[in-house]
């Protein structure tokens, strides 16, 4: 599989111009202004394969967006290089315009008094889609998103889910190798959601499309990434399969256990009890100091139970910890 | 009900939100200071041509002509629909306006609170600033009899209270029409034209003059700087301010009736 | 070929918008012709009182006028993306431009179309003719196409105006309002003989933003009028052609602001 997306060491900072208060101050700023360096994304490199997944996770304000920004040509790096589709973005803007499709789920990328069909036909002109292709692209976007329902609406009346659905068909159009999706399901329902995610699945199994996406929502990542690149402070933390991520992180686990009656004392050497409610207990463990089977074992030779589960913990709190507790700084094994 | 005093005091509240409001575009205030005193410098130069292209006696001298333009540049935000739109003016446009009939206060008050505080800034921030640059550079008479100062001072409160109520009134409209632009822009250069802002009255054709005497606007520009200017004297000057003071409450109770049959129409169409 | 019929589709739409309210539409039509007609008023006015101003007539500073409103008009009427391009910038609506495979001055251009600046347009050009009707220019194919020439140089001076104000947003929030100044001030200025201003004033107008270049030397020219504070006759000749200069010049200063974009909201 070729690699589609190359970034090396790449680099942003921002000026943040400081503004002076007063009669006076506002004056003096019109000549001199003084200014502080924001560093929104410091030295990332990663490359992405030609069908992939990839989620670009962090917290806001990590450089998620910025990063996306450099690699669709809006921003141009401060160092460091970039390659999409072996064009540089800011310097081959339009040619790397062609072959990429981009959604910000913040705002819509149609024209906003225009019905759906005509931003879609003005499109068309725009990227010199032809007719064939057009017409094609538009009969399977109907079928997966019904847009139909409101492909005569001006892109102004749309709900949100609707606005989706439309401004993902329209980054399609001109069949983009490569599609750069920041938070394209925020402010959505569960089932506009699912359906969202089920249509982006269809098309990276259906076109080979690269798909890169930044979220906030964990159920995105569950469902559409295997692999996923963490960045925060503006640096990369991790870069690997979601299972490995998991695997690393995954340092404690949790044991419900349904006995059959309610025991006085049901403390279990090695785990730590964290939640009891009538006969449903709930264990805390670390798979390095007892295994699962031993544990399992102790349990069963003390009590009876009805029922007994492993629980791993959610990436929401796996992320949590990689945020809040540095880890995986220098990530081992998989860093690219 | 509640003691009056304590009314007074929510709309000067109101009026002082707007003044800080204002505060934030001091840039903008800059930029705005020195367009003022560019288009002086032009509307100088452009008279002094004039006057030397014709010597002979005119109704006003060149100096005369100076400092009416001066005070022109230096009042111009304060007159009708000059200043920024206000984001109650906006508020009708978009229709969120609906939201003010919650607060019990009497609406178009509240907006002339809105609309003082912005004036006050105006005086402050772009009056002073370029009345005094203005009188650095060029000769700005000040008139000598403290009596015609306090009447320009009266004239100019009323000419201000007047703008205050067309501004409510033109903005008024914006219930009935999408988007207030055309007409604001219409009643802007007829308004501007017939306050005197670009040539004052007395070197109008008399007939011209005659028509501007007739109508409300001159009560905005060209009767207070007359005053300033001592060329309304005695006797006419109660004349002039008594005009001012009656399309004052002439324009104040039109933008009422706009007010409230915009109001009336927003709560049968429901917004 | 491609790219300005693209063009004229994005136009076509944005005038179909505009003209979907007919009823604002033509009040914002008429709202354009009365700022322009008191204008003019004004000027007519002192001329009523004068006579004349440093030996132009009424009807030679109507050509004056005429010229510099056409230019401004039709500039604004076309470069209004450039105009408002602050609250594209804003509303990330540039960040949309940046994705497409267009080039953005292009897109910025096609962005929007004022169509009431019509209103401006009729009165200036009403203006220029009725003046014309009063003046005994010999118009003769030369004259017709120096003309001709001057309104495009005077429409791409004002362009170019617009378009250093756009590029300044890539660097400060807050767009240079300042260029107000050159533009309404410009207009205002211009409506007179530069002749009558002080000579550091001319000088700069001149020389530094060259507003005497889109009308005030046509003018000269179409009068066959000599001033003192005029200029060689060659320089006279060559003037519709700095308008054009400019704005190739502000092309690339744009082209230098858009890689300084900073975007919003990182």
């Amino acid at each position: 599989m070729d690699t589609v997306i190359d970034v090396r060491a790449l680099s942003k900072t921002f000026k943040v111009y400081h503004h002076r208060k007063g009669f006076l101050g506002s004056f003096a700023n019109l000549f001199s202004r003084k200014h502080r360096l924001v560093q929104a994304v410091a030295q990332v490199s990663f490359t992405v394969k030609r069908g992939e997944i990839v989620g670009y996770l962090g917290p806001n304000g990590a450089g998620k967006s910025t990063t996306l920004k450099m690699l669709t040509g809006i921003l141009v790096p401060s160092s460091g290089s970039v390659t999409v589709n072996g064009y540089i973005p800011h310097r081959q803007r339009k040619e790397n315009a062609k072959r990429i499709g981009v959604v910000f789920g913040q705002r819509s990328h149609l024209w906003f008094d225009l019905p759906v069909q005509e931003s879609f036909e003005l499109l068309q002109r725009i990227y010199r889609i032809p007719q064939a292709q057009y017409h094609h692209n538009v009969e399977m976007f109907d079928e997966l998103l019904s847009l139909g329902d409101f492909f005569q609406t001006p892109v102004r009346q749309l709900s949100l889910g609707q606005r989706m659905r439309a401004d993902l068909a329209a980054a399609l159009l001109h069949n983009p190798d490569v599609l750069f999706l920041d938070e394209p399901t925020v402010g959505l329902d569960v089932v506009a959601k699912a359906r969202i995610r089920q249509f982006i699945q269809q098309i990276n199994a259906e076109r080979q499309v690269t798909v890169v996406l930044t979220t906030h929502d964990l159920d995105d990542v569950e469902k559409l990434c295997k692999r996923v690149i963490l960045i925060d402070d503006a640096r990369l933390r991790f870069d690997g399969e979601l299972a490995t991520l998991r695997r690393l992180l995954s340092t404690e686990r949790l044991l419900i256990v349904d006995y059959a009656e309610v025991y006085s004392d049901i403390s279990i050497p090695n785990a730590h009890m964290t939640y009891q409610e009538g006969t449903r207990v709930q264990y805390r463990f670390s798979p390095e100091e007892i295994s699962t089977a031993a544990l399992i074992k102790a349990i069963l030779q003390k009590f009876k139970i009805v029922d007994i589960s492993v629980q791993e913990p959610d990436i929401e709190e796996l992320i949590k910890a990689v945020y809040e507790d540095n880890l995986l700084l220098n990530p081992p094994a998989n860093f690219p | 009900m509640k003691p009056r005093y304590l009314t007074c005091h929510v709309y000067l509240a109101f009026a002082r939100k707007s003044f800080q409001k204002q505060m934030q575009y001091r840039v903008a205030n800059l930029a705005g200071l020195t367009t003022n005193f560019f288009f002086l410098l032009v509307q100088i130069f452009v008279y002094t041509a004039f006057y030397a292209a014709r010597p002979g006696p005119q109704p006003l001298n060149l100096n005369d002509i100076i400092t009416y333009f001066v005070l022109c540049q230096s009042f111009l935000m304060l007159m009708p629909l000059w200043g920024t739109r206000s984001e109650i003016a906006n508020a009708i446009k978009d229709g969120s306006v609906a939201l003010q009939l919650t607060k019990p206060v009497d609406f178009q008050t509240y907006w002339f609170a809105d609309e003082l505080g912005k004036a006050c800034y105006y005086l402050l921030m772009r009056a002073l600033p370029t009345f005094l640059l203005s009188s650095l550079f060029f000769k700005v008479t000040i008139p000598q009899q403290p009596a015609s100062l306090m009447a320009f001072a009266v004239s100019m409160t009323l000419a201000i209270f007047m703008s205050t109520s067309i501004t409510i009134t033109v903005y008024g409209t914006a219930f009935w029409t999408l988007d207030a632009t055309g007409i604001v822009g219409i009643a802007h250069s007829i308004i501007t034209f017939f306050s005197g802002m670009l040539v004052p009255l007395a070197l109008w054709p008399g007939w011209l003059a005659q028509i501007g005497g007739w109508l409300p606007f001159e009560g905005l520009v060209n009767i207070p700087f007359s005053i300033y200017l001592g060329k309304i004297t005695g006797f006419a000057i109660l004349m002039a301010i008594g005009k001012q003071l009656i399309w004052s409450v002439f324009f104040c109770a039109i933008g009422r009736i706009i007010l409230n049959l915009g109001f009336s129409r927003l709560v049968i169409q429901g917004g | 070929m491609k790219s300005l019929s693209l063009y004229l589709h994005f136009i076509t739409l944005r005038i179909r918008a505009q003209m979907a309210y007919r009823f604002s539409f033509t009040l914002e039509l008429l709202s354009q012709a009365s700022i322009s007609v008191i204008d003019f008023l004004m000027i007519a006015i002192l001329f009523e009182r004068f006579k004349q101003l440093a030996n132009w007539t009424l009807w030679e500073v109507g050509l004056l006028y005429g010229i510099i409103s056409v230019c401004f008009a039709v500039a604004e009427m076309v470069a209004r993306g450039f105009d408002t391009f602050q609250s594209l910038v804003g509303r990330g609506a540039f960040d949309n431009m940046l994705i497409r495979p267009l080039g953005t001055f292009y897109q910025v251009f096609a962005h929007e179309f004022q169509l009431r600046r019509v209103g401006k347009l009729s009165q200036a050009l009403v203006v220029f003719l009725i003046a014309n009707s009063h003046l005994d220019i010999s118009w003769t194919l030369g004259k017709l196409g120096y003309l001709f020439l001057a309104l495009i140089g005077g429409t791409c001076f004002f362009i170019g105006l617009l378009v250093i104000g756009a590029a300044s947003c890539f660097w400060t929030v807050q767009s240079i309002e300042i260029i107000n100044i050159f533009t309404h001030g410009g207009i205002f200025m211009g409506s007179y003989p530069i002749s009558i201003y002080q000579r550091w004033f001319r000088h700069f107008f001149t020389f530094i933003v060259p507003l005497a270049c889109v009308n005030y030397f046509p003018s000269l020219f179409l009068l066959n009028k000599i001033e003192p504070a005029g200029a060689s006759r060659i320089v006279v000749q060559f003037a519709p052609f700095i308008g054009i200069l400019f704005l190739c010049l502000t092309a690339l200063f744009w082209k230098w602001g858009v890689s300084h974009y900073q975007s919003t909201g990182h």
